[in-house]
């Protein structure tokens, strides 16, 4: 009937997206921007969104030539060994990502919850469980952080607020002096966490003539939203800690969440509650990279058996836990993967979709 | 059946998982300290808390600090003189994030007064001092808490002024603020 | 709209009745011959169970009275209503007649006569049924379903006194041969839904089926999950609410619980009083229900995350009293909270097996006697006595018993996780909880509606969850209704 069809409804993409940007963004932003911009960096914030929504709106105009969604048009539209060549790389690039999203979600839970507990147990379950929420197909993943959207936004942004009482003005002031190039540093790490957008190309739109419009109209809603929310942290972070005690913290919205005070006793230190927020969040973006990395394996698999082989599932999800395990194990991983990140992933999702276009196969 | 497969030999990796085995420390077997003084002494900067003495003589067992309710970290007069150990001791908290950042602090002249006090009042120090520190905050300035000395130890904007408290026999005194960053003396302009 | 007025021709009439009542399966039409030839054709239509000993007494009067006459004697008898029998009353219409049989009443045709006679009779089940038990309301009515299935498609009809309420009967049990009724309202519910259900539930041969139970658990896609997927109830007016919603309820002989397809998360948190209340109490009911139900699953997994694990988000007094109580407790914390879980279980189940006085004092002597002794004897903390027994409060505060259960085992999946990993295996035990529920489904409807994909139903269905708004304002059916028939509530044009 309408459950299970590969479509999502613009509600649940709106908050999908939300759940995707946002999560990582307020998590490990924040120090980076602090040291490359102090308190410009909520330029940076700007100027990063800004870029997202210009590339969303070329991803609109991608989306209107194709016709169709990505996976479709990479069957159908271009050559047969072009088509899967893309798909490859797409797969690899969802397995690193989503391995990145494991290390640092691993590393958060760690941190933050279970100090004595071992890494690669926990490592595995976060991928074992991301897996199992993939088994259940993109409608059902939505359909989590559709219900949850509330309840994650509602404390975050109400402990936010909270953290306005030790605000300090003086770690604010030097809102008007900015390095250039240190901005537009922090512009391109804003950007870098919109890349999930590139992932907007293979949603299912309506087949209206001007093909994936609605898509590109509630996902710019998304990247606006996680951009306020951004900015608004940022700026409270940087009130709370000072830019470069900020530079110094692991993760500080978590370290902000310990030291909010309210009134009374009852509520003494939220930071282990309000650890929630980033574990639906970044369980969002890791669903999202598996899912895609298990969708072009799919994708890369012959045709006949419609349902989703377990070794497709298996593949990519013990890659994505070997990856994070690399990169927790030695740090030149996590360096290889930032390098690929800033130079290679940009690059790719930018001229690629591009590319297609202007090769695609003549009717 | 065959769909159901994968599901389940997830579910069993997840389950099989529980066999590892959990490291916790239950509840009884914690203690909780809610004043932690730092004392520097010899050349040392020591912490001590009130099961310091029952730890030295062994009473208080296998029973592990919890400092999750750690309400006021005390800092000895003598120790904001010595710079270097002060700023040590701020980076050994900040490294091993041992203390709660929404501990408040205050300096005293002693602290052995400090803890021979307990034994004439009611609750415990931790409770009585945060109490205390936070009807003087009702009237003055908000109080600085470990955090804030963690965050000016990066940032160096501001002066930070640690409430200053003489300790009598049953009970503290307000005597003014100490600078941090070296001991210059502001008399209190509250009474 | 022009009324139909009875025939003179008997066949045109029962074709009619039968056009009228066709698939309902409850409906009786039995043939008489009359007259001192039997050569007059006749019947008498009825719903079934409601054919009485009025109706065999007047009907045998008025049989008794035409026997000796001759066929033109009869038609004048019955069209002067010549019987004497007060009862007795003509109908002119075809449309009062079927309604006169909607209303529990038989109706006399007889041919040659262009109108029927009104037969009254007992009615709809009445004395005979039973007060609810279970679903109790505190607004409302009392009836419950029986253990037949004809008396149970009787009580929904009488609720619903139209011919549109479909009841199609079958037989299940290759050895039993149970009666299985499906009720639905033609034209609201999904056609296609009612051959799903109609192939799930005849997919097995089976030997015997003994209660709904049994069917529930052939005809559910994803049985592993611990969820119902089939709406149960045993109050006649939920099932006749539901129906009216688009709903298919099954019903089984000898059982008196009927099933409701397809369901949803938030039906199962809902009561018939709900909407026989103003809004404010229904909206604050449901709230106390869901804040019940995630406690119900998740605070013995809490406390134990808290205690074990992050003490830091208890206030220091209470985590005081906490420490306090647990000094010389035997148990880790963990297996002292399965312990008492388990026992509780112990008592419910006692409790269940035994007699209704009996029962009650199991109750008291487990929960209060031993429980209190467990305490002084220093083998739980009171604080655990208090948990697990608020924990058993909220699980009871769920409406519906099946729905309630997947809540208390999956409660001891919670408290292992929290036991192990602490805030973090708990928040694992609550996303794996959610997944399960985004990806289960009941007959295609996802089971978390109408949280979910509400944008299909312009938003309406989310106007009757949590939050239950103004009855003037949820005009319309739910979802899984017949999309050409989604207004339910619309005001009258002056």
């Amino acid at each position: 009937m309408y459950v299970n069809n590969g479509k999502i409804s613009s509600r649940q993409t709106l908050r999908l997206y939300v759940f995707d940007l946002m999560g990582i963004a307020t998590l490990l932003l924040p120090p980076y921007l602090a040291k490359l911009c102090g308190a410009s960096g909520i330029y940076a914030i700007a100027l990063g969104t800004g870029a997202g929504l210009i590339y969303l709106l070329y991803l609109g105009w991608i989306m209107k030539k194709m016709g169709t969604d990505m996976a479709s048009f990479l069957h159908e539209g271009v050559n047969v060994w072009l088509g899967k060549l893309v798909f490859v790389l797409i797969m690899l690039h969802s397995i690193l990502t989503a391995g990145f999203c494991a290390y640092v979600f691993t590393n958060l839970m760690q941190y933050s919850l279970v100090r004595d507990s071992s890494y690669a147990v926990i490592l595995l379950i976060i991928v074992a469980v991301a897996a199992y929420a993939v088994s259940g197909g993109i409608e059902s993943r939505a359909r989590v952080y559709e219900v949850m959207f509330w309840f994650i936004l509602v404390p975050y942004v109400a402990m936010m607020l909270a953290s306005v009482r030790d605000f300090e003005w003086v770690y604010v002031e030097s809102v008007l002096q900015f390095d250039s190039t240190n901005l537009g540093k922090g512009t391109y790490l804003v950007f870098l966490l919109l890349t999930p957008l590139f992932f907007s190309l293979f949603l299912i739109g309506e087949k209206e003539k001007n093909y994936g419009r609605n898509i590109v109209k509630t996902i710019s809603v998304s990247v606006l939203f996680s951009g306020v929310i951004l900015l608004g942290s940022y700026v409270l972070l940087l009130g709370n800690f000072g830019a470069k005690s900020l530079a110094s913290l692991r993760f500080p919205v978590v370290t902000l969440m310990s030291t909010i005070q309210f009134e009374g006793n009852f509520l003494k230190r939220m930071d282990a509650l309000m650890l929630a927020v980033w574990f639906f969040t970044l369980f969002a973006l890791l669903n999202l990279h598996l899912h895609y990395g298990v969708r072009m394996l799919t994708e890369l698999s012959p045709k006949e058996k419609k349902r989703l082989q377990w070794w497709q599932l298996l593949l990519p999800t013990v890659a994505v836990f070997l990856v994070a395990y690399a990169i927790y194990l030695d740090r030149r991983f996590l360096n290889l993967f930032l390098g690929y990140y800033s130079y290679g992933a940009v690059p790719f999702m930018v001229v690629v979709p591009a590319f297609l276009v202007l090769v695609r196969r003549k009717k | 059946m065959r769909k159901y497969r994968m599901k389940r030999s997830m579910l069993i990796v997840l389950a099989s998982l529980l066999l590892v085995g959990c490291s916790t420390t239950e509840l009884e077997d914690r203690c909780f300290p809610m004043l932690t003084a730092v004392e520097y002494e010899n050349g040392k900067v020591s912490y001590q808390d009130a099961f310091s003495k029952e730890d030295d003589t062994g009473k208080l067992g296998a029973k592990e600090r919890d400092y999750a309710h750690l309400k006021v970290l005390v800092l000895e007069e003598d120790l904001l003189e010595q710079k270097s150990q002060y700023e040590a001791m701020l980076e050994e908290l900040a490294e091993t994030e041992k203390f709660p950042r929404n501990t408040y602090v205050c300096v005293v002249d002693d602290i052995d007064d400090l803890f021979e006090m307990e034994k004439n009042i009611s609750q415990d120090l931790g409770t009585y001092l945060e109490e205390y520190l936070k009807k003087h905050e009702e009237k003055k300035d908000r109080l600085l808490t470990l955090g804030d000395l963690l965050d000016e130890k990066e940032n160096q904007m501001m002066v930070l002024y640690l409430p200053y408290l003489d300790v009598e026999e049953n009970f503290v005194e307000w005597k003014g603020y100490v600078n941090t960053s070296g001991k210059s003396w502001q008399e209190s302009e509250i009474e | 709209m022009q009324k139909q007025l009875i025939s003179q021709h008997i066949e045109e009439n029962e074709k009619a009745v039968r056009q009228a009542f066709s698939d309902c399966d409850d409906l009786k039409v039995r043939k008489l011959s009359i007259g001192k030839n039997g050569s007059v054709k006749g019947f008498v239509c009825y719903i079934e169970v409601n054919a009485g000993n009025n109706m065999v007494n007047v009907l045998g009067r008025m049989l008794a009275y035409l026997e000796g006459l001759s066929d033109e004697q009869v038609v004048e008898n019955v069209k002067g209503n010549a019987f004497a029998l007060s009862d007795v009353e003509p109908y002119e219409y075809m449309e009062d007649a079927i309604l006169g049989v909607l209303i529990g009443d038989s109706v006399f045709f007889v041919d040659g006569v262009a109108r029927a006679l009104k037969i009254p009779d007992q009615g709809y089940p009445k004395m005979g049924v039973s007060k609810s038990e279970a679903e109790k309301v505190v607004r409302g009515s009392d009836e419950s379903f029986t253990e037949s299935e004809k008396a149970n498609t009787a009580l929904i009809r009488k609720r619903i006194r139209n011919t549109q309420l479909k009841v199609r009967e079958f037989q299940v049990g290759v050895r039993s041969f149970t009666n299985v009724a499906i009720v639905y309202v033609e034209g609201l519910a999904d056609p296609k839904l009612i051959q799903e259900i109609h192939a799930r539930l005849t997919e097995y041969d089976i030997d015997g089926v003994m209660d709904s139970g049994v069917m529930e658990q052939l005809a559910e896609e994803s049985w592993l999950s611990p969820f119902p997927q089939f709406q149960s109830t045993r109050r006649p007016d939920r099932a006749a609410m539901e129906v009216l919603n688009g709903k298919i309820v099954v019903l089984v002989d000898n059982s008196p619980v009927a099933l409701l397809l397809p369901t949803d998360v938030n039906s199962f948190l809902k009561t018939t009083d709900d909407y026989y209340n103003r809004f404010h109490m229904a909206t604050f009911a449901r709230i106390i229900r869901y804040v019940a139900a995630f406690f119900a699953l998740t605070l013995p997994g809490l406390y134990l995350a808290m205690t074990n694990f992050h003490t830091q988000i208890l206030p220091t007094p209470l985590l005081m009293s906490f420490w306090q109580a647990r000094q010389g407790v035997p148990f880790p914390a963990a297996l002292e909270v399965l312990l008492m879980e388990l026992s509780f279980e112990l008592i419910r189940e006692a409790g269940v097996r035994l007699p209704g006085t009996m029962g009650n004092t199991i109750g008291i002597v487990g929960g209060l006697i031993i429980g209190q002794a467990a305490v002084e004897a220093n083998l739980v903390s009171p604080i655990v006595v208090i948990v697990v027994a608020f924990t058993a409060l909220c699980s009871f505060a769920i409406p519906n018993e099946e729905f309630a259960f997947s809540f208390r085992i999956l409660k001891f999946v919670l408290i292992a996780l929290s036991a192990w990993l602490g805030f973090f295996g708990f928040l694992i035990g609550i996303f794996l909880v959610l997944v399960h529920l985004a990806s289960l489904k009941s007959f295609d409807v996802p089971y978390l509606s109408p949280y979910v994909g509400a944008q299909l139903n312009e938003y309406q269905d989310e106007k009757d969850s949590v939050v239950r708004f103004p009855l003037r304002m949820i005009w319309k059916r739910p979802i899984y209704a017949n999309p050409h028939e989604r207004t339910k509530l619309k005001k009258k044009e002056k």
